[in-house]
């Protein structure tokens, strides 16, 4: 089934935990409300650097499927593609919870 | 009005009409093949204080729909009614009367009062397509985008209204 959906088809949105930097654009643009960071900041020192330096650490990154209405413009603005369309649906699930896809659920 | 669709642009323009003229220049078109009536609803536009209310009619001799406006004010928020020219307006404009507040006159149930009870339950607030009527679960629920990681960021951040809200709403709460 896989090989017949479109490689540019709106199947889902996968997030890049990595690319994330927590700046919050995506929940705040959301209009239905469904994505929800949760994250904190880390004091870092670089090798060689003299100053440390905050760093966002993603504690956790959820998408609540029961809301999304799959507009996409989380994937539009934000700013380091960590969001991106991804062709394949999502499966279905028999409990409303299971439609809060957290990290792990996300990376595709 | 602009209505993109799986990336076709279907353009359609609205022809706006004087308050006063609504019923003879529908009445009008309906004689030119306009006869049925697709849809009549209302747009509220606070700052404005006036609401767009609008019809699209097709022809039943081609594929063809067009767009007509009439821009009534807020504070004498009343039309004449087009029952007598599309049966169908009569259905369409207890819905707009029960959901606007704008009176049809002519139509003997759109006005609010006759029209409780025909969509809304009792009590359901009054005219809740205005936009001044709070939505309540964008009240009640907390904004996942009031959170910020960063505690320099947050202070210094101009605040930032949630989307698909209006300050309004929270002022009542705020009050209450």
């Amino acid at each position: 089934m896989t090989e017949d959906i479109a490689i540019e088809s709106r199947g889902t949105i996968k997030l890049s935990a990595p690319d994330c930097t927590s700046c919050m654009l995506c929940v705040r643009e959301c209009p239905v409300w469904c994505i929800e960071i949760d994250s904190h900041t880390e004091q870092v020192t670089p090798e060689g650097a003299r100053r440390p330096r905050s760093v966002a650490v993603l504690d956790a990154f959820t998408i609540d499927w029961g809301l999304c209405m799959y507009c996409g413009i989380c994937v539009e603005v934000c700013p380091f593609d960590a969001l991106a369309w991804a062709p394949t649906p999502r499966e279905g699930v028999s409990q409303a919870e299971q439609l809060v896809a957290g990290i792990e659920d996300l990376a595709g | 009005m602009t209505i993109a669709a799986n990336s076709v642009e279907i353009t359609q323009r609205i022809e706006w009409i004087s308050a006063g003229q609504w019923r003879d220049s529908m009445a009008s078109a309906h004689r030119q093949g306009w006869v049925c009536l697709d849809v009549l609803t209302a747009i509220d536009r606070p700052e404005q204080h006036e609401f767009h209310v609008v019809l699209h009619a097709n022809r039943v001799d081609s594929a063809q729909g067009q767009w007509w406006g009439v821009v009534v004010p807020q504070h004498h928020a009343e039309l004449a009614s087009l029952v007598d020219v599309f049966k169908a307006a009569a259905w369409h404009e207890r819905e707009t009367g029960e959901m606007f507040g704008i009176t049809f006159t002519g139509n003997v149930v759109s006005n609010h009062s006759a029209a409780q009870g025909l969509l809304l339950s009792a009590d359901a607030p009054l005219t809740p397509l205005r936009k001044h009527v709070p939505l309540a679960a964008r009240v009640d629920t907390p904004w996942p985008g009031s959170a910020d990681p960063d505690p320099r960021r947050s202070a210094s951040r101009r605040r930032q209204a949630p989307p698909g809200t209006r300050p309004e709403w929270f002022e009542i709460e705020d009050r209450q």
